[in-house]
């Protein structure tokens, strides 16, 4: 078992350390540090752009689509200076860590031409179309549909039905969506996996307001849209298989590098535990030493994971992660608004403007619903590491 | 003790909860939430708040020679459980639980609050400001405010001789201002020996009684969880036929039945008049009150975490009514120093031996009277 870096891993660290220091502390200083996903989008957008140019966008990825070639420690190496200097959430997430690994991975090399590069250069902007009125936990339930249809600019998917939930589809030009090719089908058959235009006229977007006050996600409305028939990630009606290709993304490697963020989070805590005194009550003491207790429960387990992991992709107990993480930082939040206590009600800014505390505790409650919530999760590793008999549907 | 409620302390709780399911709904919420500005606000729920003082619960705790109804705190504390149960935005259970009563029993030393408390029982709204906080709920109605400038002081003011700043709360319904004097003018400010231990009673009363208020807000959550895991079906099924959804509910359920006696049995400790009962403890006492505010606490916490992980990104939601209910809890779970606070009680009640530990003692002295 390996669980330290190599000297020349932590001079790869320190290279990134310093590019990202000077950047947070030069021109990008007006977006350190901020949690909200939306907050000050057309500056993160263009911090995007600067990381692409860069390269430092995508460094796991090919040289030739603007990655680096980085190994699976170095992305979490370069994640976790990326935290640690306080550069704000990544705007551009579903594309750098969802869809491009996805097409990466599961498209061709037409596909792979178009989408890669301007996806690392921080050039298009993606969202991810999953989830639907009725299609949540049970994703395969989907029914958004798309029929191909021949008209003047060649062979085109025309896609009708909603999305729900969408993140940052507001600032997306394209969007992977789940939905189904072939009629009559239920179920995980007859699903495809389309990457679609989202500037166009049959695509609507309306933003729904969360808990925070904030409005990350939206519907997204499909009415005729279109697109070409080559894009569709692996063949039509086998899409499924990528869908679940792209979870394994969302649960896997680009979580394990979170936990600098979570580190700093708890820092947060602790200094304001300090400043107004809370850190003299000994049950947030308590709570503080169990948070740190979790957080390097985290790491080791990423470590773990990592010096196991050859191929660049991980194992099984991958499938806990997410349910750890997500239960982990929920209680962060509960501890972040005891923290803050009676003055944490207070807004800080006019139109519902939170405090860190007071919004870490409100964002925290959503770690346990996305990318599969916790019920879920806990069912995929019985049925899945465990070998427990799988639930029952109620339909078929 | 028993831990039943009589027939007029049932009726008057139904009455306000028929009234509250009416003109207290998620859509009325809502609407207030969204209203601009206070004059909308205000607006808003005017017709609610005509109706709520029609029912002449405010001065249910003020003694009958002074012009109340005379009743003890166990007798509203129901009705402060319905006022959570509906997130009601007036300050109902602060204006009838603790400023009123607070008023009442300056007004029976001091003959300058006594002059203006038939004024406050006749509908002037009063806010309190307690000594520790520049923060007060429901200044938009009111046309007096007690406050101090610590606990061994109490002054009353009308209103106008104060500038104010709303201040945003987490609860879009919590009306909070931060008061800021003018070359003020009391109407009165009492010295009295009998202040402090005014402050503290009342203290115990605001405590209990938003404790009571969480336990409303608890089982609205947990009914609203219960509702949409029967409406929502995920996997061809309702999600609350899977035991994972099931056991989550009955656990919110469980924790708040247990803790309900808790709350209703602190109250029954509360002594009428703002005095503190004379046979009791009050370090005993404050230990009750303790124990309610954090059995109330952690059942609302766990309703509010449960109702909005059933809901799944529903429940993450602004458009979703539960959240209105889950912030009020978070608002009044850190009242009153918070959790911690209640727990240093409970730890110097035992720790300085005033809670007598033994069988003969848990189930045979220091209960509770009245209720
Ligand atoms: C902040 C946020 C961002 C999101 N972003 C996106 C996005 O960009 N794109 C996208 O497609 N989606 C997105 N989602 C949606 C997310 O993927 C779904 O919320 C999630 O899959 C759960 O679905 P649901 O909300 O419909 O809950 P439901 O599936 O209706 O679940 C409701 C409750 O029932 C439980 N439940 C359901 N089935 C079972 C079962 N079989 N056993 C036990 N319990 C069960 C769930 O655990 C949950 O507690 C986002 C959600 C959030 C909160």
């Amino acid at each position: 078992m390996k669980i330290r870096f190599t000297p020349e891993q932590e001079a790869f660290r320190a290279g990134c350390a310093s590019w990202l220091q000077q950047q947070m502390e030069g021109p990008f200083a007006d977006i350190r540090g901020i949690m909200s996903q939306t907050f000050r989008a057309d500056r993160r957008l263009e911090w995007e752009r600067v990381l692409g140019q860069a390269r430092w966008s995508v460094i796991g990825w090919p040289e030739k689509y603007g990655g680096r070639d980085a190994s699976l420690a170095e992305q979490v190496i370069f994640a976790e200076e990326y935290a640690r200097s306080g550069a704000p959430g990544r705007v551009g997430h579903l594309g750098t860590e969802l869809a491009g690994p996805t097409i990466l991975h599961f498209g061709n090399d037409l596909q792979r031409e178009r989408f890669l590069r301007p996806i690392a250069k921080g050039e298009e902007f993606w969202c991810q179309g999953y989830s639907e009125p009725n299609a949540g936990s049970d994703l395969s339930n989907v029914r958004t549909r798309a029929r191909l249809e021949h008209g003047p600019n060649g062979p085109e998917w025309v896609i009708d039905g909603q999305k729900i939930w969408t993140s940052l589809a507001q600032f997306a030009d394209w969007c992977f969506v789940v939905c189904r090719t072939e009629e009559g089908t239920k179920g995980p058959a007859g699903i495809s996996y389309l990457l679609v235009p989202m500037k166009q006229k049959g695509v609507t977007v309306k933003p729904i307001r969360q808990i925070t006050g904030d409005a990350e996600f939206n519907e997204v409305f499909f009415d005729g849209a279109r697109t070409k028939a080559e894009y569709c990630v692996g063949n039509p009606g086998e899409g499924w298989k990528v869908a679940m290709g792209t979870l394994a993304f969302e649960r896997g490697v680009s979580t394990l590098a979170q936990q600098m963020t979570f580190r700093n989070e708890l820092e947060r805590i602790v200094e304001a535990a300090k400043s107004n005194g809370a850190a003299s009550d000994p049950l947030i003491r308590q709570r503080m030493a169990e948070a740190w207790v979790g957080l390097r429960i985290m790491r080791y387990s990423a470590l773990r994971m990592l010096s196991r992991a050859t191929t660049g992709s991980l194992g099984g107990e991958a499938l806990t992660y997410k349910l750890h993480w997500a239960s982990w930082r929920k209680k962060l939040g509960e501890l972040a608004m005891d923290v803050a206590g009676a003055p944490g009600e207070l807004c800080v800014g006019e139109g519902y403007e939170l405090a860190d505390l007071p919004y870490l505790y409100l964002f925290s409650r959503a770690d346990t619903i996305y990318g599969g919530t916790n019920q879920i999760q806990r069912n995929i590793v019985a049925e899945r590491a465990l070998g427990l008999p799988k639930e029952a549907r109620g339909d078929r | 003790m028993q831990f039943t409620f009589d027939e007029d302390q049932r009726l008057a709780a139904q009455s306000l909860r028929d009234l509250l399911d009416d003109l207290c709904t998620g859509a009325d919420l809502r609407r207030a939430a969204e209203a601009c500005d206070a004059t909308s606000f205000t607006v808003a729920c005017a017709t609610r708040r005509d109706r709520i003082k029609e029912l002449g619960f405010d001065a249910a705790l003020v003694p009958e020679a002074q012009g109340g109804l005379g009743l003890r705190p166990v007798d509203l504390v129901l009705l402060a459980e319905e006022a959570g149960r509906a997130a009601l935005p007036e300050p109902l259970v602060e204006t009838a639980g603790v400023a009123l009563p607070l008023l009442a029993a300056l007004a029976a030393i001091d003959p300058r609050a006594d002059a203006v408390l038939p004024a406050a029982i006749g509908g002037a709204g009063i806010a309190l400001r307690w000594p520790d906080s520049d923060l007060v709920v429901g200044i938009d109605t009111a046309d007096l405010v007690l406050t101090a400038e610590s606990e061994t002081s109490l002054a009353l003011y009308s209103v106008d001789q104060f500038e104010w700043v709303a201040r945003e709360s987490v609860d879009p319904l919590r009306r909070l201002t931060q008061l800021r004097a003018r070359a003020v003018e009391p109407i009165t400010v009492s010295r009295d020996a009998s202040i402090p231990s005014l402050w503290r009673e009342a203290r115990r009363c605001a405590a209990v009684f938003d404790a009571a208020q969480l336990i409303g807000l608890a089982d609205r959550m947990n009914a609203l969880a219960v509702a949409y895991s029967l409406e929502r079906k995920q996997f061809g099924k309702a999600i609350g036929a899977n035991q994972a959804v099931k056991h989550q509910l009955a656990n919110v359920q469980i924790q708040i039945e247990f803790a309900r006696p808790v709350v209703y049995s602190a109250a029954g400790s509360l002594g009428g008049s703002l005095s503190a009962p004379t046979d009791m403890d009050t370090r005993w006492l404050d230990a009750r009150v303790a124990h309610a505010a954090i059995a109330a606490r952690d059942a609302a916490d766990l309703a509010a975490r449960t109702a909005i992980q059933v809901h799944g990104a529903m429940g993450y939601s602004w458009e979703l009514d539960l959240q209105f209910y889950a912030k009020r809890s978070w608002a009044l779970s850190g009242l009153h120093g918070g959790r911690s606070a209640h727990f240093r009680s409970l730890h110097e009640a035992l720790m300085q031996q005033r809670i007598e530990l033994g069988p003969d003692q848990l189930f045979g002295r220091s209960l509770p009277r009245g209720a």
